[in-house]
C-alpha cells in the first residue's frame, strides 16, 4: 500500500507531464477506436448486407442492349422455378411537369415487378411498392424542385405518370452521394411507351438473379458465363462485385486510416519526449534512491508502473471519448456513407485500442526508462545540467528499430496491401528524414548569423538551450503542419480546377441525344443561330495495332478511363475552338488530303493517346454499330483549356460517319434566365432529349465536394491537435531551464518585456521555420498528386498560402506564450530560495 | 553616508498553516565602501536577510532603503533597473546562463543597459583570470572559473554594491581563498560596497565589519581592522 501511495504521489507531483501524456494517449487511441470501428462497421455492412447492396446473388451488368445470346440465357433462367429474376434499366432523363410547366434532370430506373430481390424499398407512405396503373415513386427532391405533390402528374419520355409515393431508400442503392438529380422508379411494362431505352440511349442494363441455394449461385455463374461470348456480358457473383459503394468506402477508409496512423506515430514521438522529461526531472530523486541502495530494476519498475497507471486511466478515458466522437459521426458522414452503416463502437476496436495504448506507451517509455540505469548517486549533488550523453547508445538504436518495426507492422495490417504499405512507410520515413536534415541546416545557418538585436540574439541562443530538443520539435511540428497544408492545398486545387471548368463564358446548357431530324426544331426553341451541334456516334475500340484493348487494359491495370468502354465518336473537318494540333501527318491539319482512300483517318485527343502510347500511324479498330472499322491515327489534338466544353477523343472525317446512326449533342451558353424555359419546352416536346442545366449540376457537385471537405476537415483537426501537443510538451520539457534562464536574466536587470520578447522571437522562429518547411513540402506533394496522379492543372494559391502560414505562426506563438506565462512571471527570489542552502 | 538602511525588518513564512518568524526586527546601516560579512549558522536567517536587503525579496514588515531610495515596495520593473546598473550579485550556485559563452555572460548586463563596452569586458576577463576561457561555455568550466565569470558579470556595469551569498560554498578551499582574495581586490579597486554572507570564520575575518545573525536577530555587529 505504501508503494501504491508513493506511486500516486509521484503522479500528482508531476501533474503537467502526466496530463500531457494522458492527452496524447487519448488523442491517438480514441482516434484509432473511432476509425477502426467505422472501418469494421463499413466492412461488416458491405459483407453482411452484400446481397442487399448488390440486390442479387448474381448480377449481369452492361451499358448496351443485351445480345441475343444473353437474352436467350436469361429466358432459359426464367424457366427455372428456383430462380427469380429482376431487370433494371437506369438512365438520366428529363422529367416534365405539365401542371407547373417545369422540368428536372432525373435518375430514372425501370424495374420489373420482382424488384427488389433482397431488402425493401422504403416509401414515405409505408406501403408496398406498387408501380402499376401508371404509378411511379419519386424522391422528395423532385417534388421540392418542381413544386409538386403526391398525386400530381409527370411526363417521362413519351408517357405521363402519376406520382403515388415518395421514395426514401432503395436497398441496392446505398450510396447516393454522387447522384445528380432525384430518383424515379417505373415499372418495366411501360418501357416501350416511354421510348427512352434503345440503341442510342445511355442506359445501364442490369439483370439481378436470385437463387435458392448459395452453391447453386457459384455453379450458375460458371454456367451462364460459359454460354456467353461477349466479354462485356458477364455474370458476377455478388461477393465479387466491386460496386461503387465498395470502391468509394475503400478509398474513403484508406484516407482515414492514413490520418490515424500518422496521428499515432506523432503522438508516440511526443509520448517519448514527455516521459524523457518526466524522468529527467526525477534525476535527483533517482540519485537519492540509488544512494540509499535501491536497485535499477526496482526504480525502473516504480516509474513504469506510474506511467502504466496514467496510461490505463487514459485508455479508459479514450474509450469514453471515442463513444462521444462516434455520436458525431452520423452528422459528419450524413449523405456520404450509407445510412445503414452503424456508427457504433466496435468491441474489437476497443480491445485493439487497449492493446495499442499499452504497447505504444511501453515502447516509447522503454528507452527513457533504461536511461535510469545511467543516473548515478552523484547526480544528487550536481545542480548544473550535464551534457546529455543518454542518446545514441546501442539501446537507442535497438529500441527505435523495434518501434519502427512495430509501426511498419501496424501500417501493413491497417492498409492490407504490401506495396501501398511499403510506399507509405518509405514515403513517411523519407519525409521525416528530409525534414530533419532541412531543419539541421536551417538551425546551423541561423546559429551562424550575426544578429544585432539583443532579444533576437538571445532567442536564437534559447533554441539551443540544453534539453530544448528544438530539432525534434521543429521536425514533428513541421510534419504535422505539412500534412494539414497538403490536404488543404489538394482541396483548393481540386476546387479551383472545378471552378476553372466553369469560366463565365463556358457552356451552361448541354443538350444530349438530339435526334438528327429534330436539330432545326431545337435550334428554334433556343432561338439563336449561334449553336454548334456535334454528331455523336457510339462505338468501342477493339484493338490498337492488332493488340486487343482488353489485353492492353489487363497489362495496364490502371484505374480511371478505360479503353474498353463505349466512346462517343464524332465527325468533323475542323478543329474545335479550344483545340490545337500537336502532331499530324499533314502539318496542322486534322486529316491528310490525298491519302489513300482505303485508309480511314482518325484524329485522336492527346489525353487518350497517352493512355496507350499512341502515335501517328497507329492502327485502331473500332466497332461502330456492329461494323468493324479499321482506322489510322493521322493527327493528335490537344485541348487548350480544361473548361467543360465538348471534346471528343476520336474524330473521323465527315464522309466516314455521316450516315451512321447518331444523335446530336450541343453545348451552349445562354442567359441564365432563359434556361428553365428552354429546358421545359424541350422536356415537354422532346422527352427523349436530355437537357442539363450546368449551373444547377455544378451546384450539386459543389455540395458533394463540400460534404467531403467537411469530413476531411474533421479528421485534419486531430492532426492539428497533435501539433499543438508537440509544442506544449516541448515547452514543458524545458520548463526548468526556461525558468532558470528567466531568473538569470532578471537578476542581471532584464525586465519582463525583455524576456517576453525573447520568448516571442523564439516561438516566431519555430513558427516561421515550420511553416516554410510545411509550405515547401506540401507544395511539392500537392504538385505531384495534382499533376501526375490526377492529371490536372496546378495552381499556386499564393495568398491562401500566406494566410495559412500566418495563422500557423500566430497559433504557435500564442500557444507558446500562453504556456510560458508562468515562466515569465517567475520571480527571482522563488527560484533562488529553492536553490539556496541556509 | 549610508548606502543601505534596513529598519525593523521582520520576515515570516507560512508553513502548514503556521507562521515561522525567520527575521525578528533587524536594524542595520551600511556605509559606502564597506566590506560587510553577514555571519551565522545554517538556518540563522542570514541568506533571507541578504535577499531582502538586495531587493530580491520583500520583508513582512520594515523598510529598506538602498542608495537613498526606499525599495521596500518597489515594483519589479524598478528593481530590474537597479539590478542592472547599481547592484551586482554573486551566488553560491554561480547562476550563469548555460547557452551563453563566458564572454556573452559577462557582457549581457551592459547589453541590457545599452552601454555595451567590449573593452571593459575584456579587462574584467583579464582581471578575474579567465582570458583563456572566454569562448567556453559554463558547462566546460570548473567551479572556480564559473565563480570568476559570475564576479566579472556582476561588475561589468560598475555597480555601487555587490551582494555575495556564500560565493565559495561550492568551491574547494584553494579556490575559495582565491575567490575571496579576488573579491576583496576588486572591492578596493572599484570602491565597492561588498556585502557577503558566509558561515565560515576565515572569510568573515577578512571583512571590515562582521554582522552576526542568530535566530533572526543581529547578535553582534563588530567593526574589524
Amino acid at each position: 500500500m505504501k508503494k501504491t501511495k508513493q506511486i500516486f504521489n509521484q503522479i500528482f507531483a508531476n501533474k503537467a507531464q502526466m496530463i500531457l501524456l494522458s492527452i496524447c494517449i487519448i488523442l491517438s487511441i480514441s482516434t484509432f477506436i473511432c476509425a477502426d470501428s467505422l472501418k469494421n462497421n463499413s466492412i461488416n455492412y458491405i459483407k453482411t448486407d452484400s446481397k442487399i447492396i448488390n440486390g442479387a446473388d448474381i448480377i449481369i451488368q452492361t451499358n448496351k442492349p443485351y445480345s441475343k445470346e444473353l437474352n436467350d440465357v436469361i429466358q432459359e433462367l426464367r424457366n427455372n422455378k428456383d430462380i427469380v429474376i429482376a431487370n433494371s434499366y437506369s438512365f438520366s432523363s428529363m422529367s416534365y411537369s405539365p401542371k407547373k410547366n417545369n422540368s428536372i434532370l432525373s435518375q430514372v430506373r425501370i424495374v420489373t415487378d420482382t424488384y427488389p430481390l433482397y431488402g425493401n424499398v422504403k416509401l414515405l407512405k409505408g406501403e408496398e411498392l406498387n408501380l402499376k396503373n401508371n404509378n411511379i415513386v419519386v424522391e422528395q427532391e423532385l417534388l421540392d424542385k418542381l413544386d409538386l405533390e403526391i398525386g400530381d402528374e409527370i411526363k417521362i419520355g413519351n408517357k405521363i405518370f402519376t406520382i403515388s409515393n415518395i421514395l426514401i431508400n432503395e436497398p441496392d442503392r446505398p450510396l447516393t452521394l454522387f447522384d445528380i438529380g432525384p430518383r424515379i422508379l417505373i415499372d418495366e411494362i411501360y418501357i416501350e411507351e416511354i421510348n427512352l431505352v434503345g440503341e442510342r440511349s445511355r442506359v445501364d442494363y442490369k439483370t439481378l438473379i436470385k437463387t435458392n441455394d448459395k452453391n447453386d449461385a457459384d455453379l450458375l455463374v460458371l454456367k451462364i458465363n460459359s454460354q456467353l461470348s461477349d466479354e462485356k456480358e458477364k455474370a458476377i457473383l455478388y461477393s465479387e462485385n466491386n460496386n461503387t459503394l465498395k470502391i468509394f468506402v475503400d478509398n474513403f477508409l484508406f484516407f482515414i486510416k492514413l490520418i490515424t496512423i500518422f496521428i499515432i506515430i506523432l503522438t508516440g514521438i511526443t509520448i517519448s519526449s514527455i516521459i524523457l522529461t518526466y524522468l529527467n526531472n526525477q534525476k535527483q530523486t533517482i540519485g537519492i534512491r540509488k544512494t540509499l541502495g535501491e536497485e535499477n530494476t526496482s526504480i525502473i519498475k516504480f516509474y513504469y508502473i506510474s506511467i502504466l497507471i496514467v496510461t490505463t486511466i487514459s485508455i479508459i478515458l479514450s474509450i469514453i471519448i471515442a463513444f462521444f466522437i462516434m455520436k458525431s459521426f452520423p452528422y459528419i458522414f450524413s449523405g456520404i456513407l450509407p445510412q445503414e452503416i452503424s456508427f457504433t463502437i466496435d468491441i474489437n476496436s476497443i480491445l485493439i485500442g487497449i492493446f495499442l495504448g499499452l504497447v505504444i506507451t511501453t515502447l516509447f517509455a522503454l528507452y527513457p526508462l533504461l536511461t535510469i540505469k545511467k543516473i548515478k548517486p552523484l547526480d544528487i549533488f550536481r545542480k548544473e545540467e550535464s551534457i546529455n550523453k543518454l542518446l545514441y547508445d546501442k539501446y537507442f538504436y535497438i529500441i527505435n528499430t523495434i518501434i519502427f518495426l512495430f509501426f511498419s507492422t501496424l501500417v501493413f495490417i491497417e492498409i492490407e496491401n504490401v506495396k501501398t504499405s511499403l510506399y507509405l512507410i518509405i514515403g513517411f520515413l523519407s519525409l521525416f528524414v528530409i525534414i530533419l536534415f532541412l531543419n539541421i541546416i536551417i538551425l546551423k545557418t541561423i546559429k551562424k548569423i550575426k544578429i544585432k538585436n539583443l532579444e533576437l540574439k538571445h532567442a536564437i541562443k534559447g533554441l539551443f538551450r540544453i534539453g530544448n530538443k528544438t530539432l525534434l520539435v521543429l521536425t514533428t511540428i513541421s510534419l504535422s503542419i505539412t500534412i494539414i497544408f497538403t490536404i488543404s492545398f489538394i482541396e483548393f486545387n481540386l476546387q479551383e480546377q472545378y471552378f476553372k471548368s466553369f469560366p463565365a463564358n463556358s457552356p451552361n446548357l448541354f443538350i444530349i441525344d438530339i435526334p438528327k431530324e429534330n436539330q432545326s426544331q431545337i435550334q428554334n426553341i433556343i432561338g439563336t443561330d449561334n449553336i454548334t451541334f456535334y454528331p455523336v456516334i457510339r462505338g468501342s475500340l477493339l484493338s490498337i495495332n492488332d493488340v486487343s484493348t482488353k489485353d492492353i487494359e489487363e497489362k495496364r491495370k490502371r484505374q480511371g478511363d478505360s479503353l474498353t468502354r463505349t466512346f462517343s465518336l464524332t465527325y468533323t473537318d475542323k478543329l474545335l475552338e479550344n483545340e490545337k494540333i500537336i502532331a499530324s501527318l499533314e502539318p496542322n491539319q486534322m486529316f491528310k488530303s490525298n491519302l489513300n482512300n482505303d485508309i480511314i483517318q482518325v484524329s485522336v485527343l492527346d489525353m487518350v493517346a497517352e493512355s496507350f502510347n499512341g502515335k501517328l500511324g497507329d492502327e485502331l479498330i473500332f466497332l461502330i454499330q456492329g461494323v468493324e472499322i479499321k482506322s489510322q491515327i493521322v493527327s493528335i489534338r490537344k485541348r487548350t483549356d480544361n473548361s467543360i466544353n465538348a471534346f471528343f477523343y476520336f474524330t473521323f472525317e465527315e464522309k466516314i460517319l455521316k450516315d451512321a446512326p447518331q444523335t446530336i449533342f450541343s453545348a451552349l451558353n445562354v442567359e441564365n434566365e432563359k434556361i428553365p424555359a428552354i429546358q421545359n419546352k424541350i422536356a415537354k416536346d422532346f422527352p427523349t432529349i436530355t437537357v442539363i442545366n450546368a449551373q444547377s449540376t455544378a451546384k450539386s457537385v459543389a455540395e458533394i465536394i463540400n460534404k467531403l471537405s467537411t469530413v476531411v476537415s474533421f479528421f485534419t483537426i486531430f492532426s492539428l491537435i497533435t501539433g499543438i501537443m508537440i509544442l506544449i510538451s516541448s515547452i514543458i520539457a524545458t520548463n526548468k531551464e526556461r525558468i532558470k534562464e528567466t531568473v538569470l536574466y532578471k537578476l542581471v536587470g532584464c525586465n519582463r518585456n525583455f524576456i517576453l520578447k525573447i520568448f516571442t522571437y523564439e516561438y516566431l522562429l519555430i513558427g516561421i521555420i515550420s511553416s516554410i518547411i510545411a509550405i515547401t513540402f506540401s507544395y511539392i506533394t500537392t504538385f505531384i498528386i495534382i499533376k501526375y496522379t490526377l492529371n490536372s492543372d496546378f495552381t499556386t494559391f499564393s495568398l491562401k498560402l500566406m494566410i495559412y502560414s500566418f495563422i500557423t505562426i500566430i497559433s504557435i506563438l500564442t500557444i507558446g506564450l500562453i504556456s510560458s506565462i508562468n515562466i515569465i512571471k517567475e520571480k527571482p527570489i522563488e527560484y533562488i530560495v529553492k536553490n539556496q542552502i541556509e | 553616508m549610508s548606502i543601505l538602511e534596513a529598519e525593523k525588518i521582520t520576515k515570516k513564512f507560512k508553513v502548514d498553516n503556521k507562521y515561522i518568524e525567520i527575521l525578528k526586527g533587524i536594524n542595520l546601516k551600511i556605509d559606502k565602501g564597506e566590506f560587510v560579512a553577514i555571519k551565522g549558522s545554517s538556518g540563522s536567517g542570514k541568506s533571507t536577510f541578504l535577499n531582502i536587503i538586495a531587493g530580491l525579496d520583500k520583508p513582512t514588515t520594515g523598510k529598506i532603503k538602498l542608495l537613498n531610495k526606499d525599495i521596500t515596495y518597489s515594483k519589479e520593473e524598478e528593481l530590474s533597473k537597479l539590478r542592472n546598473k547599481d547592484i551586482g550579485f554573486v551566488f553560491q550556485s554561480f547562476y550563469l546562463i548555460p547557452s551563453l559563452s563566458v564572454y556573452e555572460n559577462i557582457i549581457l548586463p551592459s547589453e541590457i543597459s545599452k552601454e555595451t563596452n567590449h573593452k571593459r569586458v575584456l579587462e574584467l576577463i583579464e582581471e578575474v583570470g579567465i582570458s583563456n576561457r572566454k569562448n567556453s561555455y559554463p558547462i566546460q568550466l570548473s567551479g572556480g572559473e564559473k565563480q570568476r565569470v559570475a564576479i566579472a558579470r556582476a561588475l561589468v556595469n560598475k555597480p555601487k554594491i555587490l551582494f555575495a551569498d556564500e560565493p565559495t560554498g561550492n568551491l574547494d578551499s584553494e579556490n575559495s581563498e582565491k575567490i575571496i582574495e579576488l573579491l576583496i581586490k576588486l572591492q578596493k579597486e572599484y570602491d565597492l560596497t561588498l556585502i557577503l554572507v558566509t558561515h565560515e570564520k576565515q572569510i568573515s575575518d577578512k571583512a571590515s565589519r562582521v554582522i552576526e545573525i542568530k535566530d533572526g536577530k543581529i547578535i553582534n555587529d563588530i567593526k574589524q581592522k
